[in-house]
């Protein structure tokens, strides 16, 4: 699968409703009034909502025209928003069956998302991990995890990262004996590796020769916490404890970004989302000040990808 | 079929070992690799590396048995050799092979159909040691590892799936072949990664007791494996605990203290059993005590300890063993850890759950735990 530009972002949580879109708005408008071009996808290919977010009931035209060759480009699919530098792709919804696009459809997006010329692509994906999700998670060289402190969340959240991982190592097993290791199809057999200590034991037993390149994907594969709808301070901890469960059963390394506060103005105004009020019903809140700290820390981290390709900071 | 009978009784406790005392190095000899069984970081463990039947299976059989004893003699020519016994060839002695598999096939149904599990898997793993070939051994093991049970297992042998840490043939075969059976005097110091297989007593003048005794120590990719040795079964001895009741009987003599099995653990609590043999605890009110109570997690240095409550106790049979259920109070996150690598499973999430509650504490969720 082919890689999306160093300045992507994909968003992912697990968990539905944990405040995935909201917190890639909060965090476009920061990156966009940091004077970046800003380019907000909607990767929720079955329930795209980001743009009723951004105030655009309907959307004239959605990724669905791009999948079926509408239109030759993203470019094409750009919509202002009401955020400055802001612009959005949106998601469609009206085609069911392009909710699962194939692998030659998904690769030609990636193309496409390659070509988009923009500071930043944030890509907001929907809940679970299936398949789709997890591939464009994969192509996003930098990789958000959305978890609330509900014990449901965070463990969606780490079954998330659990699922990257497994199918990162099965493309990795493309080819050899053990191919159909991790094949979805088969994880429900009795027999089935159920951690990743089992899967690596396995491949170390049968084809070593495989196992290099696998750890090689596994060091490289890097992801972002982001604690959102914390309500007290004990509640940030969920963080480090997903943190310590990945490097421990996964040997993978996590980076806490921030946590976002509980904020009941950002709630507030999710119930209606009138098109201008975003910023304004929600600047006195918690919410969109916590998501200023970690937009600076994505733009920071963007820029550092950016000019030493491998060096990454922290 | 002579090598077979001698492992049977070898299974069943009924060998005599007198050439024990003929070996020159005395007690070393008869416990091999067990010095580094226990040093903490041996680096990778050989394959199976006493193969304790051989030095009988050479001494007492009149080599009217050629295929098997010499091929047993054979493996402790070379001992700790990455392949030493499957690929030798087996044109000379295809016909006897060929029964013997026979015969192990069906010495494992047998203790299979019985539920002794650790000595079926033991029978395969002295056969593959004597020389049968791993490709014929293998599908007697996966047929092993099929076993489920939904039946109440109290007291019985783990399952071949969960001593080998893995329903993965792959997986299980190198868990089996490297890990070490060994014939050891039976004391009672034998560590937590110890199964003891066959216990019996040598017909010696100094009728030394001895166990017959399986490491599960592999690792496998710089891992331990999952939940083999650390299943924390029903079986005795393969965990025990260092428990002080708290408050004292009799103010001029210290806290109580007495050794237990675990026969059950979960992150709540434990099952204990003590054997009162001195009668240490007759007369102790010990429902509703205040404990201390420390398990040696194996792989770390320190024994993990937590205050405890005891539940509930049970007399057990007319012998002095006495029953406990342990809850375990305020642990700390560290023995909560220690906890969670005993159990098997879904080590992960287990863990991760404890991390939560220890960390969060949403006691409201703790029903979730395990089949998370
Ligand atoms: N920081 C916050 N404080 C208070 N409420 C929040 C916060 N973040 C999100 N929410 C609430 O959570 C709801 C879900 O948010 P959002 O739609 O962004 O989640 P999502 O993860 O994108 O959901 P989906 O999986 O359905 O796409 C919002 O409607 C809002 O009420
Ligand atoms: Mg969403």
């Amino acid at each position: 699968m082919i890689q999306l530009p160093n300045h992507t972002w994909a968003i992912a949580g697990g968990k539905g409703g944990v405040g995935k879109s909201l917190l890639t708005v909060s965090l476009a408008y920061w990156l966009g009034r940091l004077k970046n071009d800003v380019t907000l996808l909607d990767g929720d290919l079955g329930g795209a909502n980001l743009h009723t977010m951004l105030g655009l009931r309907i959307p004239h035209c959605t990724i669905d025209d791009f999948i079926l060759r509408r239109v030759p480009s993203l470019d094409h699919l750009l919509l202002e928003t009401a955020l400055p530098n802001v612009k959005l792709i949106a998601g469609g919804s009206d085609v069911p069956a392009l909710a699962n696009p194939n692998f030659g459809q998904k690769t030609r997006l990636v193309r496409a998302m390659n070509a988009i010329d923009t500071d930043f692509l944030m890509v907001d994906l929907g809940a679970g991990s299936s398949l789709n999700t997890l591939d464009l998670f994969l192509a996003a060289p930098n990789k958000l995890v959305v978890l609330t402190p509900q014990p449901t969340s965070i463990q969606n959240a780490y079954g998330f990262i659990k699922a990257a991982f497994f199918r990162l190592v099965s493309r990795g097993l493309r080819g050899t004996s053990l191919q159909d290791l991790l094949d979805p199809a088969n994880l429900r057999d009795e027999g089935a590796p159920q951690s990743a200590e089992e899967v690596l034991q396995e491949v170390a037993i049968t084809e070593p020769g495989a196992l290099p390149d696998i750890e090689e994907r596994v060091a490289n594969l890097k992801i972002h916490i982001i604690v959102n709808m914390v309500r007290a301070p004990k509640e940030e901890r969920v963080g480090p404890v997903v943190s310590e469960v990945c490097r421990r059963f996964l040997g993978m390394e996590t980076t806490l970004l921030g946590c976002v506060p509980y904020d009941p103005q950002m709630e507030k105004w999710a119930a209606v989302m009138d098109r201008e009020s975003f910023v304004n019903r929600t600047a006195e809140g918690g919410a969109l000040r916590a998501s200023y700290d970690i937009a600076y820390r994505i733009a920071e981290r963007t820029k550092n990808k950016d000019s030493t390709a491998t060096k990454w900071i922290a | 079929m002579k090598l077979i009978d001698e492992w049977k009784q070898l299974l069943s406790g009924e060998l005599d070992r007198p050439a024990w005392r003929d070996e020159e190095d005395g007690r070393e000899a008869l416990m091999p690799g067990a010095e580094e069984s226990h040093s903490a970081n041996s680096g990778p463990v050989d394959t199976f590396q006493d193969a304790p039947d051989s030095a009988d299976a050479s001494d007492s059989s009149d080599s009217s048995d050629t295929s098997g004893s010499s091929n047993a003699s054979g493996s402790s020519d070379a001992p700790g050799s990455p392949e030493p016994y499957g690929s030798s060839d087996s044109s000379e002695n295809g016909p006897s092979a060929s029964s013997l598999l026979r015969a192990v096939e069906r010495c494992v149904d047998d203790y299979a159909s019985r539920s002794e599990y650790l000595k079926a898997l033991s029978i395969l793993k002295l056969a593959s040691a004597s020389g049968l070939p791993d490709d014929c051994l293998k599908p007697v093991l996966k047929e092993l590892l099929r076993v489920q049970s939904s039946r109440n297992r109290d007291g019985q042998d783990p399952l071949p799936r969960e001593f080998l840490g893995t329903p993965r043939l792959h997986i299980a075969w190198s868990v089996l072949t490297r890990d070490r059976l060994a014939i050891v005097p039976d004391e009672p110091i034998l560590g937590s990664d110890c199964w003891i297989v066959a216990r019996g007593t040598d017909v010696g003048p100094t009728a030394t007791p001895w166990a017959l005794v399986w490491w599960g120590r592999t690792e496998v990719a710089g891992k331990v494996r999952p939940a083999g040795r650390r299943t924390v079964s029903r079986r005795k001895l393969e965990l025990t605990a260092a428990v002080a009741l708290l408050g004292r009987a009799n103010p001029r003599q210290g806290p109580t203290r007495f050794t237990a099995q675990i026969t059950d653990l979960t992150p709540r609590g434990a099952g204990i059993e003590v054997k009162d043999r001195f009668d240490r605890l007759h007369g102790i009110q010990l429902k509703d005590k205040k404990i201390r109570i420390a398990l040696c997690v194996p792989g770390r240095g320190e024994p993990i300890s937590t205050l405890g409550l005891i539940c509930w106790t049970e007399e057990k049979g007319d012998e002095r063993d006495i029953r406990m259920g342990i809850k375990f109070v305020d642990p700390m996150p560290e023995f909560m850890e220690g906890v969670a690598e005993l159990l098997s499973g879904r080590r992960d999430v287990q863990y991760l759950w404890n991390l939560i509650e220890s960390n969060i504490g949403q006691a409201e969720n703790t029903g979730k735990l395990g089949n998370a």
